[in-house]
């Protein structure tokens, strides 16, 4: 159907639209996501570098970290004042939890991903210190510290959730969502505008064309230039082989009657 | 009066050229522009909606930032004030802010201000900001501000002492942080977006041709035919709508003719049996001998159907391929090494990965003459087949299997598929449009023209896709995107099965269609061998070096997709680009001044890099300059070089031209795809095996080796369209 394949051509359109616009919603969302978590990273680093200088001062004044209560202190009133942070802590060489937030955690294991972490640090020649884990929504940043003499001694990690950064990406995928759907319906309009303007044309010669031609096997055929050039359809089809093949047809009829008629005054004379 | 005129005999005299009118090529390049126009604008007006989104909702993830980042300083600040030090006199103030600053790049200014707004110390930059309030104006000093104006995020935060107001700490964070980490997003929506046009075109040309002109086409042969006075030909209806009732109405219109014809000649049969008159036959006769002139009936029920054939309607499934094909090139080694349980990329899977591309070269330039062969033998499809089918039985393997072993066969299946697929489509198609550029029924440059485009087009989409694939969501994503990609090809070379078989049923071809075929070499059997030999040789040095030179050429990087795409993207859209113009540019370069002097420049650029470079760099780039140049040289002199075209004799005779100018295109993009993720000194070696190939294609291109067309022609030719 030639309707159909105008609107083939369209939904083509719409659909290469759609598949480019799925594409640079990937891309656009995932460079979003890493930048959404590369700026929340960044402060919490700043967080955890302030809290590195204070402990990096008093492991020069050689004080001992597990029972300072003002590190504890300071390290609680950080935590209370960012709710995103859930904990901080502070481990050694061991992995053991000298001083945290959460008291219950003092004592404990660190985890396995976290030590492998302090191990890869220590053992690249890179300036950069700050390690980080990312679980879902819940990372972990953590910078090794050093005693007086410069030797790597324990890590202080800060844990901070981002859930509510979830609605933020939600909302912005729903914002990309609605904007897909206005653009593809802008497409879509203008993809037809495009196919009306350029194949009507087209179509209305061809259905010119097609009435002529039935008219051809009718009783009332028309003459070769009847009606050709009345109506806008008539227009177009001058413009084409048509009139030709037209001609040719009624010729051929009309040179069939002929001989028919002649065949038949053969008889009749007969 | 209408404005044509009869002929001799009263037919049209100018039924071809009025034809033309109906397949009117500037009005669907009109349409295919404004439809890509359509979708690129969609994809672009998307993209930025969706920066500018990001942008807006970064800002107060920056301004989060400064809040942090004030309230850490204003507490040690406010430390110091509680000892009883006035504002002014605090030491140490500029040394901090100043290490805070160093410490943290994205702050770009950092001040402390007396209560009436005077800066006391300043970090970073160090002018105030100009849309910054003035303190001392401000209705309630204790109240902390937020401003986000000049692209900045500006924290002004009061500062106290002993529950007096003391002074204000400001912290600015540009919230361009935000755009650097959005920066790769800008550099790759272009990417998408050109992939997105090059595949709408490859689909919109597919839909028109197969929905619109094939179809109108073969009214347009029927017309041409019955102009004539030939009535013994039919149109298909296979399509409804405004063609079907056309198509229909003329067909009626047809068996009108032929049953009234076949009436008059019952009639005339009659009269002559019944009249008793010795002469009775021969007046008969000649009352009949007009319409006998000028109709050309058909026998009862033995009208014949018009077909116009089109072997462009494989450029789609061959686009689809070829896309599935090279898409998954670059992210081989990184699975490969996933399935073998490595965490890096081992040599054998770079091995792996430069077998593949062998593979694919080999296959493609062992499949021409397959494909000659059997097209010269009716069974055009055959070879088309053999390799569609093989490409989505490779990629569903690829899919499914867990073991590395496996995995490669199932690779090697799909490229060799794809390989012999693309040297089935280059004939078939060259076989139908002639091997020279030329305008075909859908309004593109047919020939082997039109399969190199088609080509190009999947190498420029397929690593762009593939590399976006892997890299929002998963390499393992792009099997079955691939498997569906081939199986999507299968279908659509069934559905266009009928326009694409070479049969010789008494088919309408199109008038060049008759005058161009596939140069099978029939003409001697050494032609055969030593376009073989040659072509085997040229091939053979490619895959040498890079089988030999491979494990020490790919190693390292699996992340190499999307800038694999971008790089081949670069060097195909120019070589596509350069496609177009050269036509004028060879008119202009007087025969083979242009390419040679190209490839002169690309030498000269070649050593100037070894001088000025570090050894193997410096290598890398001369032997990446030289094989461009001399793909470009090809590229943009079909038949300008002297030897093979210069002589009548010599433009009669099918050259390896053809071929090596095909190979001398392929090989440098196929190997510039590797770039990205190869490194170190045998990327040079990997660059000068392209090199070499591209060489080899120059070589066979000056080479006049081949077998006359006429005797392919007078073997081949069609009977004479109605």
């Amino acid at each position: 159907m030639f309707a159909a394949y105008r609107l083939r051509l369209i939904l083509v359109v719409v659909c290469v639209a759609a598949l480019a616009m799925l594409g640079t919603d990937r891309l656009v969302t995932r460079h979003f996501e890493s930048a959404l978590q590369e700026v929340n990273q960044s402060r919490f680093r700043f967080e955890l570098d302030t809290l590195h200088a204070v402990l990096g001062r008093r492991m020069a004044l050689g004080l001992p970290v597990s029972d300072d209560s003002s590190l504890r202190s300071r390290l609680s009133e950080v935590a209370e004042q960012t709710p995103e942070i859930i904990a901080i802590e502070i481990f050694d060489i061991e992995g053991i939890v000298m001083l945290s937030t959460d008291t219950s955690f003092e004592g404990d294991l660190v985890s396995l991903a976290w030590l492998d972490m302090v191990d890869r640090v220590r053992g690249s020649v890179a300036t950069e210190e700050v390690w980080i884990v990312r679980e879902g929504f819940v990372n972990t940043i953590g910078r090794p510290f050093r005693n007086s003499v410069g030797e790597t001694v324990g890590s202080i990690v800060l844990t901070y959730r981002l859930d509510g950064k979830r609605t933020t990406l939600d909302g912005y995928r729903w914002t990309l969502v609605q904007d897909a759907g206005i653009l593809l319906t802008v497409t879509l309009f203008l993809a037809g505008l495009v196919v009306f303007v350029a194949l009507q044309p087209l179509a209305g010669s061809l259905a010119g064309m097609g009435e002529r031609l039935k008219r051809l096997t009718a009783t009332d055929r028309p003459t070769p230039n009847d009606g050709a050039s009345d109506t806008p359809a008539g227009q177009t089809v001058r413009d084409v082989a048509f009139l030709a093949t037209e001609t040719a047809i009624i010729r051929a009829l009309d040179r069939i009657g002929e001989t028919a008629e002649q065949l038949r005054r053969m008889d009749r004379d007969e | 009066m209408t404005d044509y005129a009869l002929g001799p005999g009263g037919r049209p005299s100018h039924v071809q050229e009025q034809n033309a009118a109906l397949a009117n090529h500037g009005r669907y390049r009109r349409l295919l522009a404004g439809l890509v126009i359509c979708v690129l604008l969609g994809q672009l007006a998307f993209a930025w909606r969706a920066v500018e989104h990001a942008e807006r909702v970064l800002a107060p993830e920056i301004a989060g930032k400064a809040d942090a980042v004030a309230a850490d300083l204003a507490d040690r600040i406010e430390r110091a004030l509680a000892l009883g030090i006035p504002i002014d006199r605090l030491v140490g103030m500029t040394p901090m802010l100043d290490d805070t600053v160093v410490r943290d790049q994205s702050i770009v200014f950092l001040g402390v201000l007396a209560p009436d707004g005077f800066p006391l110390y300043l970090a970073g930059r160090r002018i105030l900001p100009q849309n910054l309030p003035i303190p001392s104006k401000l209705s309630d000093p204790n109240a902390r501000f937020s401003f986000s104006n000049d692209g900045h995020a500006l924290r002004l935060r009061p500062l106290h002492t002993a529950g007096r107001h003391a002074g204000y700490l400001v912290v600015g964070i540009p919230t361009s942080v935000a755009m650097d980490h959005l920066a790769d997003v800008i550099t790759t929506v272009p990417t998408i977006a050109i992939v997105a046009a090059i595949a709408s075109v490859q689909v919109l040309l597919f839909v028109l041709l197969s929905g619109i002109r094939l179809p109108l086409a073969r009214i347009q042969r029927a017309f041409t035919a019955v102009a004539n006075g030939d009535f013994r030909w039919l149109i298909p209806i296979s399509v409804g709508g405004d063609i079907g009732q056309l198509a229909s109405a003329a067909n009626r219109a047809v068996r009108h003719v032929n049953e009234r014809y076949r009436e008059v000649m019952l009639d005339a049969e009659e009269t002559r049996h019944s009249r008793i008159d010795h002469d009775a036959p021969a007046r008969v006769e000649a009352v009949l001998a007009p319409v006998r002139a000028e109709v050309t009936a058909a026998q009862p029920g033995g009208e014949s159907v018009t077909q116009v054939r089109s072997a462009s309607l494989i450029r789609l499934p061959l686009f689809l391929v070829m896309v599935a094909e090279t898409a998954m090139l670059p992210v081989v080694p990184g699975v490969l090494a996933a399935l073998a349980g490595t965490d890096v990329v081992a040599a054998p899977a770079a091995l792996w990965l430069a077998v593949l591309i062998s593979a694919i070269l080999l296959a493609f330039v062992a499949g021409i003459p397959l494909a000659q062969y059997l097209c010269a033998r009716g069974r055009s499809a055959a070879a088309l087949w053999l390799g569609a089918g093989s490409a989505a039985t490779g990629h569903i393997g690829t899919w499914l299997v867990g073991d590395p072993l496996l995995f490669m066969l199932a690779r090697l299946l799909a490229t060799t598929g794809t390989g012999l697929m693309a040297a089935a489509a280059n004939t078939l198609i060259v076989h139908q449009d002639g091997s020279g550029a030329r305008e075909t029924s859908d309004g593109t440059h047919g020939g082997l023209g039109g399969a190199t485009d088609t080509i190009l087009a999947g190498l420029v989409c397929g690593p762009a896709i593939g590399g976006l694939v892997a890299g929002t969501l998963a390499a393992t994503m792009l099997f079955p995107v691939a498997a569906g990609l081939a199986l999507l090809s299968i279908g659509l070379l069934w559905t266009v099965r009928r326009h694409i078989t070479d049969d010789s049923s008494g088919t309408i071809q199109d008038h060049h269609l008759a005058t161009h075929h596939a140069p099978w070499p029939t003409g001697s059997p050494w032609s055969a061998a030593t376009i073989l030999a040659v072509q085997a040789a040229v091939f053979g040095v490619t895959a040498a070096t890079l089988v030999l030179f491979a494990p020490i050429a790919l190693a390292g990087r699996d992340d190499g997709g999307l800038a694999a795409g971008q790089t081949v993207m670069a060097f195909a859209l120019t070589l596509l680009l350069l496609r177009q113009p050269r036509q004028r540019l060879r008119v202009r370069a007087s025969g083979a001044t242009w390419p040679l002097g190209l490839s002169l420049l690309g030498t000269v650029a070649a050593i100037m890099a070894i001088g000025i470079a570090p050894m193997w760099p410096g290598l890398l780039v001369a032997a990446t300059l030289l094989g461009i140049s001399l793909a470009a040289a090809l590229a943009l002199s079909p038949g300008s070089f002297p030897a093979p075209t210069s002589t009548p004799r010599m433009a009669e005779r099918v050259t390896l031209s053809e071929w090596g100018r095909l190979l001398g295109v392929l090989g440098p993009i196929m190997f510039t795809a590797l770039m990205p993720i190869a490194s170190g000194p045998a990327l040079a070696l990997t660059a000068t095996g392209a090199g070499l190939a591209v060489m080899g294609g120059a070589l066979a291109r000056v080479w006049p080796v081949g077998v006359p067309r006429a005797g392919i022609d007078s073997r081949h030719r069609r009977p004479p369209s109605p």
